[in-house]
This record gives structure tokens, C-alpha cells and sequence, in this order.
């Protein structure tokens, strides 16, 4: 392994492809037999970006990446590269496409090196010197000698990147790049992908690693089914449900008094804590009446008399000021129960989080879609 | 072509082309050495006619037994083709190899057509292998027998015969070795490929045979399937100077038959591969 990590070769592309299109699906649809395995799956990746596709297993990554790359044919729906809408068999589009792909094992006759020779004559031809730059790149280098058959699932993952990296292509489709990698791999492969996002070409990653994805992604997409059930940028995905977490001495006392208050959407327990999510965008919670007494208790006592009105003029300054009011209130509520909060503390959501609560809120209203019928 | 090179790289560096390459040469090399020896040396040969050791004396002496060898890679070579145009297909499935190719942009029209030519000349390979193999050993036979060595049958008739009985031997290897990678683009899988291109190169003939005597309605189509024609052709290379004469139009017929089954055999595996599938293992 390169001790300094996979580093990319500095960019060709950033100036002339930054910002553009590089993968459109429009309305992309398979359908095996009876099962629609992909559905109006609408997704567009831009260079300069990573974008993370999450689903469960089975939830139709694997093919729409399939079709993307002309190995599926779709059933409705196309598919567009750099701007141009390209049939399921068009070979020129792709080949500014670089991809790694599960379950290739490359010809274990032959040395790393040779495999790539070998696309890389396949592939137009491209200088031995090229090859051995990826090889390089992938901290594969000193065993490019070695015979395929004996690599271990990481190194030939590791070969698959060098693949997929050989043609410098400007978009890079990525079926679980990190699996079988071990974690120092997992962090270089991290740190590829930024630099390759940095270098201008678009990065369209699957993965099942939901922290990784959090960490390098800029946009994801979660599938379920074949459906989109969420997309968009990482940040406003782990913000569109925002949450107070509190500590307090009866958490179930305090759960039904919590749940009783305007605004709020859910609580949840989280280990010793409470997770209360709320409304962002609704009118701020109304304070409660509270007495002389009750205004009293410490903690109480810390609340401001005024809430804030709060400013909505930016998103992230409308999150900070719900959540002050928000904070606020509840503990007066709970203050005003006799059972105020010890500690009090914006939820932060990962994208684990989002991506379960995402799959839950589904599967809620499919049963409550059922139980109506 | 680049693929083309990239194809014949692949060809040269696995392993099973000089494995089939050597039992070819080895199988060749055992039956010049072992007719030699039965026929001239052995405790037995004083019972063969004396007509009969002079006619395998000819056929396993330089250069006379360069027809002899040719008829039988015509015969036997396309088991060797068979196998070595699977492995050559449906490896690139089980490998992934050929999802991979498509993938980053390669024209899969270029890729069929690339790996056509590459079982092509890797059919030649084969049939170079074991002519030069039964040619070198007929020569250390001769030698060794003290036979001498009979140069004046070399005419421009007889390197005729010779050029046409490799092109025969060529086209019988060529043709299962083409069979054999439609079969593999089909079934996605080296070994099925290898076995129904086996079955089908040991039974077809025959069992149409055996069918077309019972039946009227198979004896019509005989004429048009694959077996009994490629007999036919590969029959001419051990009538010699005798099949110097106008080819009979069954002969004729023959070739046509197996050069549109040919043309078949191509069209299905661009056709196929073009709208094949391949994201599923």
C-alpha cells in the first residue's frame, strides 16, 4: 500500500467540467417480469460532486447503476452522460465513464499490470505509463507482478478503482467502492474520492457504509424498492427533522407531557435521553401559562420571558432560532410538571439516522395505506 | 483493431492454449511414432501386407505424412477448438470481465466481432501446432528409420494438396470454434459451451445420420446440418491427388451449407451479445 494513501493525479478536468451535468436518469424504470425493480428513478449527478445512493439490499442500486453503465437495457425512462441522452447500447458516451463494478474478478491469469494492459488496448490504447500510474495510485504498485488469482477481495477492489481510474474519465460510477477494503483503504478511498470531487469529475457512489457516505458525499440519494424516497444535499437531509434531545429523571412522565405540546411531531427515546422532534417551520411553540411558582424552579427561572421571534431569512439561522425557542419552551413545559430537564441539547442527526427514519416513515404509511384498504 | 490485439494478448497468456496445443502436438507426435513403430519394427508387423506397411510407411514418412496429419486435425482438432473458444467466451461472464469492457464504452458489435477473429486464429494456432509437431516427428522417424527422404513427390501439386487440406483443417476448427462462442454467449458459461459444443461435434452427425434413416422428413434436412457435411469436406483431404479432379456439387454443396451456417453463427452472437444483459451474473 502507498504509505501516503491512494493521491490522485492532479486534475485535467476541474476547469473545463465543474458544475456541469454528468448523469441525468430521467424517469428510469426496469421491470423484471412482474417486479418493477427500479421506478421513475429520477437522479442528477454533477461534476465536482459525490453523490451517495443508499438503499437496503435489493432496493434497485445495483440496477439502475446497471443501466446507467449500458449493461441493463431500461424498461421506460433514459439515461444522459455529459448532457447527451445515450441509448443502452451507445459505447461512446461511456467511455468518459470510469466504473467499478461488483463481482469482477479481472482474468486471474494475469498479472494486475497485464489486466490493465489488457483495457487498456481494449480501450483505444492507452500509454504503459498510464497503467502504472494508477497502479501507483492504488498502492498497488508493488505487486503489479503478481497473478490476479492470489489477490485478497481488498486488492482486487483496489484494482477495480485502478480501473475504473485508468481512462481519467470525468465520471465515475462506483458500486461499493469501500467493501473489502480495511480501514486504513476505507479512509484512503475517502480521501480519493474528495480529491477526485475536487478535481471536477463526478463521483456516483453506492454504498452501504451510511458514515462514510455522510463524510463524503454531497448529495445522496435513498432508494427503497426502486423508488426515491429522499434525495438532496447531506445537510439539509440530516436537518428536515430537527430534534432536542433532553435528559430528565422520570423520562416517562416527562414523555407524555412532551408529546402533549404544539409542535412537536415525535419523542423517542435514545438510551437514558429523550428525542424530541419538532416542526421547524411551524409557528414557534406556544408558551405555556406559567405561575409564579412554577417560574421559580431553577431551571425555570433560566427561561427567557421573551421568546425571539426567529429570523427566517436563512435557513440555518431559522433552524438555530427554532431551536432556542423550541428548547425553551419544552423545558418550561416540563419545568412546569415539576420534571425539568438536566441537560438540554440539539439532536444531531446522522445520516444513519435519516436513512432509517426515512425507510420507517415508509413503511408507516404503507401499513396505515393497508389497514385503510 | 486494438481489441484484436488486446484478445490475442489474452490468448498467448492463457494457460489452456498451450495446454491444448501440447496434447494436440503430443497425441499427433504418439500416432506417427507408435503407426512407425507398429508397422516397421514391432513383433507384430511381419503379419501386416506388405501393401498395407508401405501406405503407413508413406504416411508417417516425410514429407509425405504432412496430408495424413492435416486429416487429422480436421478430424480430432475441433475438440481443442471447442474447448478453447469456450474458455475464450465464457470466461469474460464468470469473470466479469466482459460486463466490465461494455461498461467503460467499448462497442459490443467490436467486442463480438474482436473475439470471432481471436478463436479464428487461435483455431490456426492449434492446427499450425500439430502439423509442425507430426512434420517434425515424421522427419526424426525417417531419419531415424533410414528411410529416405522422398522430395521429389514435392510438386506444386502436392504443396496444392497440402495448402487445401490445411484450409479444410482450418475451416472444420474454425467453424466449432465459432459454434462453440455463440454457444457460450447463449449459456453465459465456459463450461456449458464446452460441453454442448463437444456433444454437438460427437453426435450431431451421427444422429442425424441415425435419424434420417428412419425418418423421411430428417433425411431431407440432412443435406443442411452441420455433421455430415463437414465429413464431407474433411473427406478430401484424405482422397489427395485423387480429389484433384472438379469437386462432385455435394462436395460443392457442403461448403455452401457450412459457410451460410457460418454466417448464421456470427450474425447470432453480434445479435445476441448487442442486446444482451450483463449486469446479471
Amino acid at each position: 500500500m502507498s504509505p501516503a494513501g491512494f493521491q490522485n493525479t492532479p486534475g485535467r478536468t476541474r476547469s473545463r467540467t465543474a458544475g456541469i451535468v454528468a448523469i441525468r436518469t430521467v424517469d428510469l424504470t426496469k421491470v423484471f417480469g412482474v417486479h418493477k425493480a427500479v421506478n421513475s428513478v429520477g437522479l442528477e449527478i454533477k461534476t465536482g460532486e459525490v453523490f451517495g445512493f443508499l438503499g437496503p439490499n435489493g432496493a434497485g442500486k445495483t440496477t439502475t447503476i446497471n443501466m446507467i453503465l449500458g449493461l441493463a437495457r431500461p424498461t421506460s425512462g433514459h439515461v444522459e452522460i455529459l448532457g447527451q441522452r445515450v441509448g443502452w447500447t451507445c459505447a461512446a458516451a461511456r467511455r468518459h465513464v470510469g466504473s467499478l463494478l461488483d463481482g469482477v474478478r479481472f482474468y486471474p491469469y494475469l498479472s494486475a499490470r497485464a489486466n490493465l494492459q489488457v483495457f487498456a488496448k481494449a480501450l483505444d490504447g492507452m500509454p504503459d505509463r498510464r497503467v502504472d500510474e494508477v497502479l501507483d495510485l492504488v498502492g498497488l504498485l508493488e505487486r503489479a507482478r503478481d497473478k490476479v488469482r492470489g489477490y485478497s477481495h481488498g486488492m482486487r477492489r483496489r484494482l477495480a478503482l485502478a480501473l475504473a481510474l485508468l481512462s481519467d474519465p470525468v465520471v465515475l460510477v462506483l458500486d461499493e467502492p469501500a467493501s473489502g477494503l480495511d480501514p486504513a483503504g476505507i479512509k484512503e478511498m475517502r480521501d480519493l474520492m474528495k480529491s477526485l470531487a475536487s478535481d471536477g469529475k463526478a463521483v456516483f457512489l453506492s454504498s452501504h457504509l451510511l458514515h462514510e457516505v455522510e463524510i463524503i458525499c454531497d448529495k445522496v440519494a435513498i432508494l427503497r424498492r426502486g423508488v426515491v424516497l429522499a434525495q438532496g444535499r447531506v445537510d439539509e437531509l440530516l436537518s428536515r427533522t430537527p430534534a432536542v434531545e433532553l435528559a430528565v429523571d422520570r423520562p416517562d412522565e416527562a414523555e407524555k407531557v412532551l408529546l402533549a405540546q404544539p409542535g412537536v411531531s415525535g419523542v423517542r427515546r435514545d438510551g437514558e435521553r429523550l428525542v424530541v422532534e419538532y416542526l421547524a417551520h411551524q409557528a414557534p411553540i406556544q408558551p405555556p401559562s406559567v405561575s409564579t411558582e412554577e417560574a421559580s424552579h431553577p431551571v425555570a427561572a433560566r427561561m427567557p420571558d421573551r421568546v425571539p421571534v426567529p429570523d427566517l431569512s436563512s435557513d440555518a439561522t431559522a433552524g438555530a432560532g427554532a431551536y432556542r425557542v423550541t428548547a425553551g419552551r419544552l423545558n418550561a413545559a416540563l419545568a412546569a410538571q415539576g420534571i425539568p430537564a438536566y441537560e438540554i441539547r440539539p439532536h444531531c442527526a446522522g445520516l444513519e439516522d435519516v436513512f432509517f427514519e426515512v425507510l420507517q416513515e415508509v413503511n408507516q404509511n404503507e401499513n396505515s395505506d393497508g389497514r385503510a384498504v | 483493431m486494438r481489441i484484436l490485439t488486446a484478445e490475442l494478448f489474452k490468448l498467448k497468456r492463457l494457460r489452456i492454449t498451450w495446454i491444448l496445443l501440447a496434447v494436440m502436438a503430443v497425441i499427433e507426435i504418439l500416432m506417427i511414432a507408435g503407426m512407425s513403430y507398429w508397422a516397421m519394427t514391432s513383433p507384430d508387423a511381419a503379419k501386416i501386407p506388405p501393401e498395407e506397411r508401405k501406405k503407413i510407411a508413406m504416411a508417417t514418412s516425410f514429407p509425405a505424412s504432412i496430408p495424413s496429419t492435416l486429416s487429422f486435425v480436421a478430424t480430432l482438432g475441433p475438440l481443442f477448438a471447442v474447448i478453447l473458444a469456450a474458455r475464450l467466451g465464457g470466461d469474460e461472464y464468470s469473470w466479469g470481465t466482459a460486463k466490465q469492457l461494455v461498461s467503460m464504452g467499448l462497442d459490443r458489435c467490436t467486442y463480438v466481432i474482436a473475439k470471432l477473429a481471436a478463436v479464428i486464429l487461435a483455431s490456426l494456432v492449434l492446427m499450425a501446432g500439430a502439423v509442425v509437431a507430426g512434420t517434425i516427428i515424421s522427419l526424426v522417424v525417417t531419419l531415424a528409420l533410414g528411410r529416405p527422404l522422398a522430395l521429389n513427390i514435392v510438386t506444386a501439386s502436392f504443396l496444392g494438396e497440402i495448402a487445401r487440406g490445411a484450409g479444410i483443417a482450418w475451416l472444420s476448427l474454425g467453424f466449432y470454434s465459432v459454434l462453440t462462442l455463440l454457444l457460450a454467449i447463449l449459456t453465459r458459461s465456459a463450461t456449458t459451451a464446452t460441453a454442448t459444443g463437444i456433444l454437438l461435434f460427437l453426435l450431431e452427425g451421427n444422429l442425424v445420420g441415425f435419424l434420417a434413416s428412419k425418418f423421411p422428413l430428417v433425411a431431407k434436412i440432412a443435406p443442411y446440418t452441420i455433421g455430415q457435411n463437414v465429413t464431407s469436406i474433411t473427406s478430401l483431404i484424405e482422397q489427395g491427388a485423387r480429389a484433384q479432379a472438379p469437386l462432385p456439387p455435394e462436395v460443392l454443396r457442403s461448403f455452401v451449407v457450412l459457410a451460410v451456417w457460418l454466417v448464421v453463427f456470427v450474425a447470432c452472437s453480434v445479435w445476441v451479445f448487442s442486446r444482451q444483459e450483463l449486469g446479471v451474473d
